[in-house]
């Protein structure tokens, strides 16, 4: 037994030798503030580290933006993460470590929560190279509240509506142009079995409407934007919510109309996200659909193309025309090698950079509209007449949401989650959007521009 | 009246094999299905048979992440193994203060919602350097791997177990002048064989279940381990519905190769009582 | 138990029976012996649970602000807590997911356990082909599910419901459903753990049990009531509660079946912590709710201690 004990005492310590070598290093970092993670990226090998919300072939495009980019300057730029789902989630948690990439690509709206969070620096659009060839509308949505510029646009979409044609012409019907022709064209989609597969397998309209990232309100948005509507008042650096006006009102009856009495949106809808709706409309399960014209890759990839057409969103009942615009934004990243950053930005915008965003891979058009005005994105597209389409929306009836809101996203998803309540439980849209008006406003003051 | 209850209970198996088994088979069925399936569709039989599904995710990934995910099982697995055993020796087999102290600890870890802990294990993990790389845990095989090495459930089963092996087969080893590590690792161990089965199927799953950290731990694709590949496979847009569920099949079956390579052990390790301990 | 005190390394914890006896080098080895062993672990606990916990904690009384640095709150996190609706129902969703998919896969499990309990080969093979939801990956089961119960008419679940014109059921995608559908795949899931740990109870119930009554002329029914589920009462009662208790904290199978909608319908205490954190950038809320949970956890598993040792004396 005392022969044991010091044999014990070896072989344990070996043990724990390993174990302390494998997770050694433990005390040598301590709490680190913002100017040591700058050395972080000193140390690194002069890489820019870039972060995309962006799945499938999108980092693929992206790559050859970045091997233009490198081929011309020298730098070298590595696609981080690139992911659509929980990218927030990840960007957050890398904030809350101090391990920001230099430079991440994501939606405009994320622009004000960026900004009230501190991690990303501002644009100086004086010393932008390029700055005055981006149109002044994609400028204005990468602004703060006050005016200060805080991305760099990169590209434009405003929502289309997509139409089977095949359906269309089976029925004889016209492709809708305002909201009574889209109810009565998705109703006929829903009961008159355009797919003539003599199954009641076919719907009208494809909504996206799940909560998740607030799809449900940003469906919503082009039916209130073309309603006369709007979701807040900006003024004074404050914003007020207008969620109850009238306006806003018939628009979201006229989507509860679809959903609770008409029946003619894909079943799924209050749970699906654009990922899902994508696929009912290139499946056959719905043959309207109001998105971003990005789907025309995406749905061109499939089974459905050459057979449906794209218009412009239906007029609402006073004949307005609105639709949702948005973009995605670069964004430079607290503690990233600015210069470089700055560098690739403006290499992205440039008129080159941004037709291979639009064409060097087919299936993933990163750059949907150019905001670079001396890029045309019909010509770019080989003469295809459905972007002439898509950038003439945008100019002319394309609404931003409110991405200078301190937290916009938030915003958004009590607005979809209450709207979700609303179409699944087919209650009074009056009610309901009232509600909805003091959520928002709660949310607001809460938030500091209330 | 005795074949009626026999055709009963045939009924009541057919019955249970289609709610638990079925739903398995009918993915394997629509991933090597010729004829794309529809959305939520799922075949009873392939319309043709085709590879195709699987190939494709493979390269959209999948292989990556196939690796990854090995890589951190198996080393995450050998060392969650090594390190309960250890424990479980000392808190089975010794008396010495403290013992109790160390066992609420540990039941301390075991309550402890490991999403609850994410968000500031992340930023620990940042902090925390590695001796040759000078990088953090972060992005890196050591913060997938290493905050799943302290785990409490093995602690507790092997503990348990060990505590039923018979003082005498030490002391005997003793008499012959064995030392204390070495009827650790001859004596003890082999013994608790059933019982390192059981920890080692539930390890496995443990590990390999694991969704959250790795999103947050790992930053670039070349990092992403399985469950991440496949959450964001669900999210792209350009495939169809069968390379997605062939990812899933992917993810699925390793879990289902080494319950059936351990069952024997994993079943004597729960028979024997281990999960009363 | 009764093994460990005989251990030759008992009585070292005397110390100073200790110092009579040996030269003062080695006992402090001998001393230090089981903490060698332990070391490992507990270095693991330490530096990956035990610190982010203690971090966590000090977080939750900050506004957590990574680039433009923390705001010390005092209580407020703590406070919002009792004045939050969402997070109410968020816990009246967890309770209730928790009771009903525990008890679910319970009777389940217990029922698997009566049908395929015994040695004979056949209901071995059976057994193993249950047991195999329980080790395929959440998130993969979570995947096959949301494309079993996908709600259009070529769904799975759907596509034979419309068979017998039912449907199709929006299952996932309805406020209405979603929780209820989330239930049903937990007990897919754990049931045929519950029925392993059932087959094991049930093994262990004396056969000279069963025999007496079977010579008392019981019928099959009585059987049951009578012998076999007062045996595996103390069992169940400690299934039960771990099962709730770790219910408490269902986080993945949500996250990627439903996350949380629709509009919050199936939202977990730990999914909405989850959002404050990555949607509204609330860190120290979320560390507040962490430890919030974490001390209802320790409470609940104290009280469960407890009575669990007041029922064997």
């Amino acid at each position: 037994m005392r022969t044991a004990t010091p044999r014990t005492a070896r072989s344990a310590a070996a043990a724990l030798a390993a174990v302390a070598l494998l997770a050694s290093g433990t005390a040598c970092g301590s709490s680190k503030s913002s100017g040591a993670a700058t050395s972080k990226n000193a140390k690194a090998t002069g890489t820019l580290n870039v972060w995309i919300r962006g799945a499938g072939d999108s980092p693929k495009a992206y790559q050859k933006i970045f091997d233009a980019f490198t081929a011309q300057t020298g730098i070298k730029v590595s696609i981080g993460k690139a992911t659509l789902t929980d990218f927030e989630t990840a960007l957050t948690a890398a904030a809350s470590a101090h391990q920001l990439p230099d430079m991440v690509l994501d939606d405009a709206a994320q622009l004000g929560n960026f900004v009230s969070q501190g991690i990303v620096l501002p644009v100086d659009k004086s010393t932008f190279t390029g700055a005055d060839q981006l149109t002044d509308q994609a400028w204005a949505s990468a602004a703060d509240l006050k005016g200060q510029t805080y991305a760099v646009p990169f590209s434009a979409q405003a929502n289309v509506l997509l139409v089977r044609q095949d359906w269309l012409d089976k029925l004889g019907l016209q492709p809708p142009k305002t909201w009574d022709d889209l109810a009565k064209v998705a109703q006929a989609f829903t009961t008159q079995d355009p797919d003539g597969d003599g199954k009641n397998d076919t719907y009208g309209l494809a909504v996206p409407g799940s909560t998740s990232r607030g799809y449900t309100s940003w469906f919503w948005s082009s039916f209130l934007y073309s309603a006369g509507g709007d979701f807040l008042k900006a003024g004074g650096g404050k914003f007020t919510a207008t969620l109850n006006s009238p306006q806003a009102v018939s628009s979201a009856k006229f989507l509860e109309d679809q959903v609770c009495t008409n029946k003619d949106v894909q079943p799924s809808a209050l749970g699906d996200d654009t990922t899902a709706t994508n696929k009912a409309f290139q499946t056959g399960v719905a043959g309207m659909y109001l998105t971003g014209p990005y789907a025309y890759a995406t749905m061109d990839a499939t089974a459905v193309k050459g057979k449906y057409t794209a218009v412009a969103p239906p007029t609402g009942p006073t004949g307005t025309a609105g639709t949702l615009a948005e973009g995605t934004d670069i964004f430079t990243m607290a503690d990233s090698k600015q210069d470089e950053v700055t560098k690739l930005e403006e290499f992205m915008v440039t008129a080159e950079a941004q037709k291979l965003g639009m064409t060097a891979v087919p299936t993933a058009t990163i750059v949907r509209l150019p905001v670079n005005k001396s890029v045309d994105a019909a010509q770019a597209h080989a003469g295809d007449s459905r972007w002439q389409l898509a950038q003439q929306v945008y100019t002319t009836s394309g609404h931003y949401e409110y991405d200078n809101a301190p937290n916009w996203t938030q915003l958004r998803q009590k607005m979809s989650d209450d709207l979700n309540k609303l179409l699944s439980s087919c209650g009074d849209p009056k009610a309901a959007l009232d509600g909805m008006n003091s959520d928002v406003s709660a949310l607001l003051k809460q938030q500091g521009v209330g | 009246m005795r074949a009626r209850t026999r055709t009963g209970v045939w009924l009541l198996y057919a019955l249970v094999l289609f709610v638990f088994v079925y739903p398995l088979w009918t993915l394997v069925a629509t991933v090597f299905s010729k004829r794309q399936a529809r959305l939520g569709e799922l075949m009873t039989v392939p319309h043709g048979f085709t590879g195709a599904n699987v190939a494709q995710a493979w390269h959209l990934g999948v292989a990556r992440g196939l690796v990854n995910s090995l890589i951190v099982v198996a080393v995450g697995l050998t060392l969650q193994l090594a390190v309960s055993s250890l424990a479980a020796y000392a808190l089975a087999r010794k008396r010495f203060t403290g013992a109790g102290l160390v066992m609420l600890a540990i039941l301390a870890t075991m309550m402890m919602p490991e999403e609850v802990i994410a968000i500031p294990l992340f930023q620990v993990l940042g902090k925390i350097h590695q001796p040759f790389t000078g990088g953090s845990l972060v992005n890196s095989y050591g913060g997938l791997i290493l905050p799943l090495v302290g785990w409490a459930l093995p602690v507790y089963v092997l503990t348990g177990f060990m505590k039923r092996v018979p003082m005498e087969l030490e002391e005997a080893a003793r008499i012959d002048g064995a030392g204390d590590f070495r009827i650790f690792w001859r004596i003890v161990l082999p013994v608790c064989r059933p019982a390192l089965g059981t920890c080692a199927v539930f390890g496995f799953l443990m590990i390999w279940d694991q969704y959250l950290l790795p999103l947050l731990v790992s930053q670039t694709p070349k990092m992403d381990t399985l469950t991440v590949v496949v959450t964001s496979l669900q999210a792209s847009q350009e495939q169809g519905e069968g390379v997605r569920l062939a990812a899933v099949l992917i993810l699925a079956v390793p879990g289902v190769l080494v319950y059936l390579a351990l069952q024997r052990l994993f079943e004597r390790g729960l028979l024997s009582g281990s999960l009363k301990g | 138990m009764t093994v460990g005190t005989r251990s030759p390394v008992a009585a070292d914890g005397d110390v100073t029976v200790r110092r009579h006896r040996s030269a003062p080098a080695k006992p402090l080895l001998r001393r230090l012996g089981p903490w060698l062993y332990l070391a490992p672990l507990l270095l693991f606990i330490g530096v990956f649970k035990m610190w982010p916990l203690i971090w966590g904690v000090y977080l939750s009384f900050f506004h957590v602000r990574p680039y433009l640095g923390n705001e010390y709150v005092g209580t407020d996190n703590y406070n919002k807590l009792f004045s939050d609706p969402d997070l109410r129902s968020a816990v009246v969703h967890t309770v209730f997911d928790a009771f009903l998919a525990v008890a679910g896969s319970i009777l389940v499990g217990f029922g698997l356990a009566l049908l395929l309990q015994g040695p004979a080969r056949h209901v071995r093979i059976l057994r193993t082909a249950v047991f195999l939801p329980t080790v395929i990956a959440m998130v993969a089961a979570a995947e096959l599910w949301t494309t079993l119960l996908y709600p259009s008419r070529y769904g799975a679940v759907n596509s034979m419901l419309g068979r017998v014109g039912i449907g199709p059921e929006p299952f996932f995608s309805s406020p209405h459903s979603s929780l209820v559908s989330v239930i049903a795949m937990q007990v897919w899931k754990h049931a045929p753990y519950d029925m392993v740990i059932f087959v094991a109870g049930l093994a262990s119930i004396d056969r000279e049990m069963y025999e007496a009554c079977q010579i008392d002329g019981a019928t099959r029914w009585q059987r049951l009531r009578y012998v076999t589920l007062p045996s595996l009462r103390p069992i169940t009662t400690i299934v039960l509660v771990l099962g709730v208790i770790r219910g408490l904290r269902v986080f993945t199978d949500i996250w990627v079946a439903t996350n949380g909608g629709p509009a919050g319908s199936s939202e977990s205490v730990v999914t909405y912590l989850y959002r404050q954190f990555s949607q509204n950038d609330d860190t120290g809320y979320a560390a507040a709710l962490g430890t919030a949970l974490l001390v209802v956890t320790v409470v609940l598993t104290c009280l469960m201690l407890l009575w669990r040792r007041r029922e064997e004396t």
